[in-house]
């Protein structure tokens, strides 16, 4: 199979670009809601941070996923593998996403404390100013936005070039190549891109799991939603002959363990903070299992470990797909929750709110990111073929038995 | 002497003991086995056999380690031996992670092997076709058809003249 | 496991293409052969390594853990050092079992059943430090909760009872899942061997495997479910092993990375091993056929992934010293780059971190004298990680006035040497008289072993792969 499949006049694509417009055009309203009636300036902001890292975190992590694909010589996913870099699309607009952020860096009262004028005074945060200031973090945000746009050239832009270029494999030969250090460079500037807009939240606490952790989340809501796209393209007759039972299972198999791993790493970095019951550290937890946020973390157990888990422990629920696609809406839902718990409180803090902070204001920004996750992604079906059709490993994803 | 124990044939292509396990199974005979140097992938299911139980006896043993493991840390920390120690709870679902963890693991793993063991009755040092030459070769490089004496179908010529009809090789009736 | 189509580009997993009989015989002839002179005399020489750890292991039982160099601020030593390090040795076995078979490699089939092999002989050594750490080992049962005339428990909330479980599981399910996956190569064996007492021996221990298919269809599930419960199995030994250190507060130990970091280092240093008993065993067993210069290149790989995972976790654990503004932490790291242990910790980076980069080039990757040496240099780094983190922690610690230095006596050294002996012992024992390669799962994934597509049983095929597959 050499010819293209493209999938842009598609009415699944369709519907994925309309949905994506709306949930845009609503998510931007949204808001602007938040901002003017909702909470002000800090809140919207904590939800715009919100949304974005969401989905950003989904785009750079597909980007990792098809490089991921490529360093291990992967023939099972190569015909699912245009999937992940059609999800990418945000990845290239990184800098345009960090912009609202480095904005707020200015504003006095930002969601960011350490910011603050009071942080002048904080011996803590005076030892971290370091690295902690204003100037040093945009270079970082852009140092991040450019290798990943690097990292998209390279691993995405490969792949695709692949396509028409049947019988010469000198693309995916250079992506076998370049892909260890796409994955190196993906697993630095996560990490640090965590502590940066994440951990710096909560400017005293500090963990030195706090990369892995993020990474686990973003991870297991990227094979998610690589899940529901693979479930409708089948649905919708596509890639027929490629995408198969055996690639449903080994989703749902990856979905599997990726819960559990993050679940080990939650659980983990909870366990030892909770033991060693040092103030400096626990103070994180303290906020979160207080005020209402607690009823968030039960949900992350309950929703990120003990239904996916129980669901997808069996084998034979792996390629029933109704069941797949609830296991990965359940997951994506509690990624949010994840962000969130991460999140919220502490902005919440910041803008000094009692109690726990959490209504419709906190789905904007993330309905807005949806909405343009989508869009970007419909785009990439009308430019890009739905599947590497030149891949040569493609053949054993059509024929392999698990 | 003269009572047989079975009739024994070989196959060599992997293709032909599919279909032969499905005709085998289809002509009614049930006691009856192929015996192969590996697992080929669903040749039990040609030869109709049904889903093993074995992971439910698995899932018995995972229970049963979870609960040994919160039974027993629960009981002796907050009910026999209540000690304060570092301040932490009597019983704290988060200490007993590690443990509950350990324990379903091990539960889970001594109750498969038990249950593999019970399935397939193993250890049988005794085979009835276990001096047979064709027979020894299941573990080297052939598959081997058994049909047993006591399967309610068994008669001695028809059974090799089937055998011999789905492709089978040396085909002969054992003694037992 | 399975074989499939495979794509022209790949390299074959079994080179020559043998017939399943081949595999038979060429595996077999392995038990078969007389006892060379030379193995005697390797096996006569690793033997006495662990006749000399053994006696000082009876001369430390004998007299008392005063005859270790450990002091006042250093409690742990080279016996937990070892400990962690065989520990994370056998990881590698479960690893190639479980892990490498839910990222569907097929390679893994040529060098699991040593691996295995490795993990509970490397366990073994690793209770023998931790036993004789305790001082008094002929009290180990106190470690277990069983009631007793003392009205005691064991105390659940102490990281030290979690290892007894962790280790006494690990132990267990390792033992439990390499025995069932060599009971069909054990009946293989009895068939195929000549001499009498071989085939009892063997015919006793495959327990009467005839090869039924109705046997198979429960023992692949059955393995599979073992495989599938021994990748987290295996997370959890070592991260239980880190929760030794990361509960407590001591700066330098406490540390939420520890987990993820120890198994990620415990791969690296399992596969190091791994790769120096291959290399070995490939030339002198004459396996060449079955451990490809493709097996190894796929192994220095995982060793330049899981190399660059420990120098992750070496920089954050830097980066957050400094970041937490946690004046102890820093000085422990400070202390680490610069103090008393610096040649151990920069002996350590140096190994772990800077040596494996050569397998960036193809070239090194397939280079076998060169992937020896820096798999040795590996185990060394590895051994002066756990090392570091242990001495440095502990030598400077709160309190300056008992500030000291510790250094390991000649009897802790010999034990160390002596554990060498009985794990290559026990290896040299296993690669003589038990099957080194999985010969049923190789001939499994041999070209043409399985029923092809096109054939009328494709349906039946498809389910029945569902039922197979185990926990995941």
């Amino acid at each position: 199979m050499s010819q293209l499949v493209n999938l842009g006049s598609s009415p699944l694509i369709g519907k994925i670009q309309r949905y994506g417009m709306i949930l845009t055009v609503l998510g931007a309203v949204g808001l602007g809601a938040a901002y003017a009636v909702g909470g002000g300036l800090q809140r919207m902001m904590g939800d715009y941070l919100l949304g974005f890292w969401y989905f950003a975190g989904i785009s750079v992590t597909m980007v990792f996923f098809s490089a991921l694909q490529y360093l291990t010589r992967a023939g099972w996913s190569s015909s699912i593998r245009r999937i992940a870099e059609n999800f990418a699309g945000m990845v290239p607009f990184m800098l345009v996403g960090f912009l609202p952020v480095i904005i707020n860096l200015f504003s006095h009262s930002s969601i960011y404390e350490w910011t603050h004028e009071s942080a002048l005074t904080d011996p803590i945060l005076i030892h971290k100013a370091g690295y902690l200031n204003t100037q040093f973090l945009i270079i970082r945000l852009t140092l991040y936005a450019l290798l990943w746009f690097g990292m998209y050239r390279v691993i995405v832009g490969n792949s695709i070039k692949q396509d028409t270029m049947p019988g010469d494999h000198r693309p995916t030969e250079k992506n076998w190549t370049l892909a260890a250090p796409m994955v190196l460079i993906y697993a630095l500037s996560i990490s640090f891109c965590s502590f940066d807009l994440l951990m710096s939240l909560e400017p005293h606490w500090f963990s030195t799991m706090f990369g892995v952790y993020t990474f686990a989340g973003h991870f297991v809501a990227a094979i998610s939603v690589i899940t529901l796209m693979t479930v409708a393209l089948y649905r919708g007759g596509h890639l027929k002959g490629y995408i198969r039972d055996e690639h449903f299972h080994d989703l749902g198999k990856l979905m599997f363990a990726f819960s559990v791993f993050w679940t080990y790493i939650a659980f983990s970095q909870y366990f030892i903070i909770w033991y060693a019951n040092l103030p400096e550290e626990t103070v994180y937890f303290t906020a979160r299992t207080s005020h209402g946020w607690q009823y968030m973390g039960i949900a992350l157990v309950i929703m990120h470990f003990i239904v996916p888990f129980m669901v997808l422990l069996r084998q034979d629920v792996k390629r029933k797909t109704n069941i797949l696609v609830a296991a990965a809406i359940i997951i994506l839902i509690s990624h949010y929750i994840d962000l969130a718990w991460i999140i919220l409180p502490a902005v919440g803090h910041v803008s000094g709110s009692e109690g726990m902070m959490f209504g419709w204001q906190e789905l904007t920004g993330w309905i807005f990111f949806a909405g343009l996750f989508m869009m970007l992604a419909a785009r990439a079906y009308k430019k890009n073929s739905a599947m590497a059709v030149n891949d040569p490993v493609l053949a054993e994803s059509k024929e392999y038995v698990v | 002497m003269s009572t047989p124990a079975g009739v024994i044939g070989e196959f060599k292509d992997v293709n032909v003991i599919m279909t032969a396990a499905q005709k085998i199974n289809e002509a009614g005979y049930r006691k009856w086995d192929i015996h192969t140097p590996y697992p080929v992938h669903g040749l039990d299911k040609a030869m109709g056999i049904k889903r093993s139980i074995i992971t439910y006896i698995s899932f018995l043993g995972l229970c049963g380690g979870l609960s040994t493991a919160l039974g027993l840390q629960w009981w002796t920390g907050a009910v026999d031996y209540k000690l304060n120690i570092g301040g932490k709870g009597l019983f704290d679902w988060q200490f007993s992670i590690p443990i509950d963890f350990e324990l379903s693991i091990l539960g889970t793993a001594i109750m498969t092997v038990i249950g593999l063991f019970g399935l397939c009755q193993l250890p049988t040092w005794y085979n009835r076709y276990q001096n047979d030459e064709s027979f020894k070769k299941a573990t080297d490089d052939t598959f081997v058809v058994t049909i047993d004496s006591d399967d309610d179908r068994f008669s001695a010529e028809q059974t090799a003249t089937f055998l011999k009809g789905l492709g089978a090789q040396n085909v002969h009736t054992v003694t037992a | 496991m399975k074989v499939q189509e495979q794509a022209p580009i790949r390299e074959p997993l079994v080179l020559g293409n043998p017939s399943l009989h081949d595999i038979t015989a060429r595996i077999a002839s392995i038990v078969e052969s007389k006892i060379s002179m030379k193995y005697l005399m390797t096996v006569g020489f690793t033997g006495a390594l662990a006749a000399w750890g053994l006696f000082a292991l009876y001369y430390t039982i004998t007299t008392g853990i005063g005859v270790w160099g450990l002091n006042n601020p250093v409690g742990w030593g080279w016996d937990i050092t070892n400990f962690v390090f065989w520990i994370g040795i056998g990881h590698a076995g479960t690893l190639i079992s479980a892990i490498l078979f839910l990222f569907r490699q097929k390679w893994r089939t040529a060098i699991n059943r040593s691996a295995e092999a490795m993990t509970i002989f490397a366990v073994i050594c690793a209770l023998t430090m931790v036993l004789s750490h305790t001082g008094r080992p002929w009290l180990f049962y106190w470690l277990l909760p069983y009631p007793n005339q003392m009205n005691m428990w064991v105390n659940f909330r102490s990281p030290l009872a979690w290892d007894v479980f962790a280790v006494n599981t690990y132990f267990t399910v390792s033992a439990l899942f390499w025995f069932v996956g060599l009971i069909p190569d054990l009946a293989t064996l009895r068939n195929y061997v000549k001499s009498d007492l071989a085939k009892k021996i063997y015919g006793f221990l495959s327990l009467g495997w005839t090869g039924s298919t109705r046997h198979w269809h429960h023992y692949e599930i059955a393995y599979m479910i073992l495989a599938g419960i021994s990748t987290p199995l295996v997370l959890s030994v070592h991260s239980v092993v880190s929760f030794d250190f990361t509960v407590g507060i001591m700066p330098g130990w406490h540390t939420t990375i520890f987990p993820p970091y120890f198994v990620a280092g415990a791969i690296f240093s399992g596969f190091a091993m791994v790769m120096t008993l291959l290399v070995i065993a490939r030339e002198v067993l004459d396996l060449k056929q079955f451990i490809t210069l493709k097996h190894f290149d796929n192994m220095n790989k995982i060793m330049l992934a899981t190399g660059m995972m420990v120098g992750y976790a070496y920089g954050m654990e830097f980066f957050i010293a400094w970041y937490s503004g946690n004046p102890y932490e820093s000085w422990v790291f400070m202390n680490r780059l610069f103090g008393d242990y610096a040649w151990a910790y920069w002996t350590m980076v140096t190994c772990n971190v800077v040596s494996p980069q050569i397998f960036w080039f193809k070239k090194a990757r397939r280079n076998v004298p060169l992937m020896f040496v820096i798999s040795i240099f590996i185990n060394i780094g590895m051994w002066f990680e756990r090392f570091t983190i242990i001495a440095t922690s502990l030598h400077h610690d709160f309190l300056p006035a008992s500030w000291g230095y510790y250094s390991p006596t000649w009897v802790e050294i010999s034990i160390f040497i002596g554990t060498f002996g009985v794990f290559l012992t026990l290896f040299l024992l296993f690669s003589k008289f038990v099957p080194v390669i999985a010969i049923a799962e190789v001939k499994g994934i041999m070209p043409g072993a399985q029923p092809s597509h096109h054939h009328d049983h494709e349906h039946g095929h498809a389910s029945h792969a569902a039922v197979t597959e185990g926990a995941h």
